[in-house]
């Protein structure tokens, strides 16, 4: 059995000391290695942002795509071997901006698939512009007078995008972090982290202190929450404004896609092959 | 009575009158029989209720690949047919009208004109749903088809609704057929063809042709985005997936498309896309890191008029200049164009094949015409085109050192590395649209970056040499006029040389397959021994002439032949302006 460590690659992050995200390197390490995954039976893809460079620090298949398109691309993957354990990293831009109309349908489409988006509130990688999650008020390079717009508010977005697993955790509490990442690597279809990440360069208003005095537990604040109601989970993130920390909402038992395309259980990867004779007969014989 | 080469059947009304099925059946029951077709639907941009016709061409004795000039029978189910079409009705042709519609004819001399009672006789035998059946069986009589290939038909079609219902569309052909023969009784205007060998035909449209080719590459993963004239490739797709047991997704937009394609790609299957110019342009980004990150994937452009949405329902081949430069910066790739419909069934092929082997994006130009039209092709032969995978290593890879990577874009003397594809023991790589290092590792230094740019460009040396680059007519290269084509004015092209035969001149017809990279080397001794050059296209800036103006000095003989008014070449035009420059 791997290590945790064993599941980093040996390239140094060139992520800041005390950037959020190395936390999440970290859980995400040690999920692989508590699941006991082959290296080669994990497909890491991430698209672009200081967050997405994950995609290159892992040791296993790694892909760092374009801005916004980590989803598509992974999609793909697992349409073509659906063995492959999919994790998908992302950041805030890279999810709710550029990569937005991707999240929705994946989520829809709700392929085995674990969706961890590295939310920082902040474009890091090009350092310091407002980002969809970016708070009101927030001044950055690009809202010199603080952020005029609201958030988006992508946990509720998500639920009504069909998402079958929905949590928020935060990139420092490594334990609570590890458990949500875990629940969502075995849950069967799409699930969905939105993980809090200090950006400790650009971000100097949700920082560490702000995030651990904003920051709610979902079981302090409802000891018998179900995350199978969703209105409850509806209620919970207006109550709380989203800053509540926990799975929201998960919904089982529905059919994956794998479950319901022609491909059934087939690994396509294993069927690249002519037709038969007798099949091909049967498809040209429509048009004889 | 006159044998003629060939008939051209045109019918027109409104849509949901049955225009559509009335061809496609005389169509259908013709490719049976032998003949030799080309079929071309026309329509408005808008769904319901706007004019719409279909052609057929018809011949015993040729291939067709265009749908010709003048009409021989034109059958209008409304006044519009009539007012927009009558004109194309040749010299003693016939014009069959519904009389149910009151039909105006400005009596233009040489031309029959019938007004008969399409409606009435569907009435009187079916139910008025039944007039293309009554069209169809005036169409047949017309043009002196006999009756009972079409009973068969009727009865496969209708056969599941009940014997009456056969028994009703028969009966309303047949008072159809009768009506018309009475009707031109002691006019021998319209000609008879002669009744063909019967051969091993599919009767097809380009798009449709695609596909297959697709699922005989061993294809089974398509990501898509519907546009006109791109959507019957997904469609297609899609109706056969139970049988074919892969994965079709309609993605939300064509950024989409092509990433997942591409995502697919990198996973090790076969897998494509298919758009039309403006998905083409949404796709661009992702061309680039299939370019940069070698990943194979089979994006097909079925060529309409741009810019912009520009005319959706019409042809052009003015997407040339862009597929070649789509993807910023160096991005190279592959760009083959279609030479036929039936080639539609190969070059697909070679298109999986070359993406693999090249470990590259390869566009592959359709158009139109090809994507929209059908024709009867000689039976394909699925196992023609075998499948080539190139470096593709799925086990027995040495160990791996422990937390090392596998080699997977390392340095070869032909620029293709070994590639292994996720779930490979000992094969792992990092992927990347950075420019990198031998395994995927993110790599700004000179040396790396200078090794990876001339690595990635130097395997597309031998790409000409993997396919065949073009179809030329005639071996010799020696020609008064070399005229050369790209996707669908080849049959436009092919006729004219056939009508320029009395001019006693050498002329030659150069289809192209490949675009880029150029078969410069191959190309060369039929531009050199060609006096003239005259190249065809439908666009305005000549991009094919572009082409092969960068690419050969003789530029004074580079002649063009242009047309973007949104109708595909007739051979006249091509041939009264050979003529010109003969
Ligand atoms: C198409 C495109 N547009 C813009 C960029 C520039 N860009 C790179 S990362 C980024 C924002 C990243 O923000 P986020 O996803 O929040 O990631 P973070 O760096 O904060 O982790 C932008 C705009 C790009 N790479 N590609
Ligand atoms: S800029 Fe911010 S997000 Fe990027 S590495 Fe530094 S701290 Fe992390
Ligand atoms: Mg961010």
């Amino acid at each position: 059995m791997a290590s945790p460590r064993e599941y980093k690659n040996r390239i140094i992050p060139n992520w800041c000391p005390g950037c959020g995200d190395y936390g999440i390197q970290n859980a995400i390490s040690a999920i692989c290695a508590k699941k006991g995954w082959a290296f080669e039976d994990i497909a890491l893809i991430s698209g672009i942002g200081c967050s997405s460079r994950i995609g290159g620090y892992q040791y296993c298949y790694g892909a760092h795509t374009t801005h916004g398109r980590s989803l598509p691309f992974a999609q793909g993957i697992k349409c073509a071997n659906k063995d492959m354990h999919m994790i998908v990293c992302s950041g805030d831009g890279d999810s709710y901006a550029i990569g937005l109309g991707h999240m929705i349908h994946a989520m829809k489409r709700n392929m085995d698939i674990t969706y961890l988006v590295f939310d920082n509130q902040v474009y890091g990688l090009t350092k310091g512009q407002t980002s969809p999650a970016s708070s009101k008020g927030f001044v950055t390079k690009t809202t010199p007078d603080g952020n005029p717009e609201t958030p988006l508010n992508v946990l509720g977005m998500a639920i009504a995008s069909g998402c079958t697993f929905v949590a928020q955790t935060f990139a420092i509490d490594g334990k609570q972090m590890m458990d949500i990442i875990e629940k969502a690597v075995d849950h069967r279809g799409f699930s969905y982290v939105n993980i809090f990440t200090p950006c400790v360069s650009f971000n100097k208003f949700n920082t560490v202190d702000w995030y651990q005095s904003h920051l709610k537990k979902v079981e302090d604040l409802h000891p018998n929450y179900n995350p199978a109601d969703m209105g409850a989970a509806f209620h919970l993130l207006a109550e709380t404004d989203s800053l509540v920390t926990g799975v929201i909402y998960e919904e089982k038992g529905v059919a994956a896609f794998d479950q319901i395309t022609p491909a059934g259980d087939r690994r396509l990867v294993d069927h690249v092959e002519k037709p038969s004779p007798e099949l091909f007969e049967d498809l040209v014989s429509e048009f004889r | 009575m006159e044998t003629k080469r060939d008939f051209i059947w045109k019918m027109g009304g409104q849509q949901g009158q049955g225009v559509e099925s009335c061809g496609e059946i005389l169509g259908r029951v013709l490719a049976q029989e032998g003949y030799s077709l080309f079929s071309q639907r026309l329509f408005a941009s808008r769904i319901k209720g706007g004019h719409t016709t279909i052609a057929l061409r018809i011949s015993a004795a040729h291939r067709v690949a265009t749908i010709g000039e003048s009409v021989d029978c034109l059958v209008a189910l409304d006044q519009e047919t009539i007012d927009k079409h009558g004109e194309e009705v040749r010299e003693g042709g016939v014009i069959i009208a519904d009389q149910a519609f009151h039909p105006k004819w400005e009596a233009h001399t040489g031309r029959i004109f019938l007004a008969l009672p399409i409606t009435e006789i569907a009435k009187a035998h079916g139910s008025i749903q039944m007039k293309n059946i009554a069209a169809l069986g005036m169409s047949a009589g017309i043009l002196g088809f006999p009756k009972e290939p079409f009973f068969q038909f009727i009865a496969d079609r209708f056969g599941k609704k009940g014997e009456a219902v056969v028994e009703n569309n028969k009966h309303v052909f047949i008072e159809g057929y009768d009506t018309a023969v009475e009707a031109v009784q002691g006019s021998d205007s319209i000609g008879r063809l002669a009744a063909p060998e019967k051969s091993e035909q599919l009767y097809l449209l380009g798009n449709e042709a695609a596909a297959l080719g697709a699922i005989a590459a061993g294809s089974r993963f398509m990501a898509s985005y519907p546009i006109t004239p791109a959507s019957e490739i997904m469609e297609y797709m899609i109706k056969v997936m139970h049988k074919i047991k892969g994965t079709v997704v309609q993605t939300e937009d064509e950024l989409s498309s092509c990433m997942m394609a591409m995502g697919a790609g990198y996973a090790g299957v076969r897998a494509f896309t298919a758009t039309s110019g403006p998905g083409l342009s949404l796709m661009a980004e992702s061309i680039s890191m299939a370019a940069m990150a070698e990943i194979p994937v089979v994006i097909i452009d079925v060529m309409r008029a741009g810019p912009s949405t520009g005319m959706a329902t019409k042809v052009e081949q003015s997407d040339i200049r862009y597929a070649i430069g789509a993807g910023h910066g160096d991005a190279e790739k592959i760009v083959l164009a279609a030479a036929s419909i039936e080639d539609c069934f190969y070059i697909t092929q070679e298109a999986f094949n070359l993406a693999e082997e090249y470990q590259t994006p390869v566009i592959l130009l359709s158009d139109l015409e090809f994507g929209m039209c059908k024709q009867s092709v000689p039976a394909f032969d699925a196992e023609r085109v075998p499948i080539r995978r190139g470096k593709l290593v799925r086990e027995g890879l040495p160990e791996l050192p422990k937390a090392e990577y596998f080699h997977r874009f390392a340095d070869s003397e032909d620029g293709i590395s070994v590639r292994t594809i996720p779930g490979v023991a000992n094969g792992m790589f990092l992927s990347t649209g950075l420019e990198h290092n031998a395994f995927g590792k993110p790599a700004e230094g000179q040396a790396d970056r200078v090794t990876g740019m001339e690595k990635r460009h130097r395997k597309f040396r031998t790409v000409s040499k993997a396919i065949q680059p073009f179809f030329v007519n005639e071996e010799d290269t020696d020609a008064d006029l070399l005229i050369v084509g790209v996707t669908s004015t080849g049959g436009a092209i092919d006729e004219a040389v056939d009508m320029l035969k009395d001019t006693g001149k050498k002329i030659n017809h150069l289809h192209l397959r490949l675009l880029s990279p150029f078969p410069e080397e191959e190309l060369r001794p039929y531009v050199e021994g060609a006096k003239k050059v005259l190249i065809v296209e439908e666009n305005l800036t000549a991009q094919l002439r572009e082409l092969f103006a960068s690419h050969f000095d003789c530029h004074e003989k580079l002649l063009s032949l242009l047309q973007y008014d949104g109708t595909p070449f007739v051979a006249s035009t091509i041939a009264k302006k050979a003529k010109e420059v003969l």
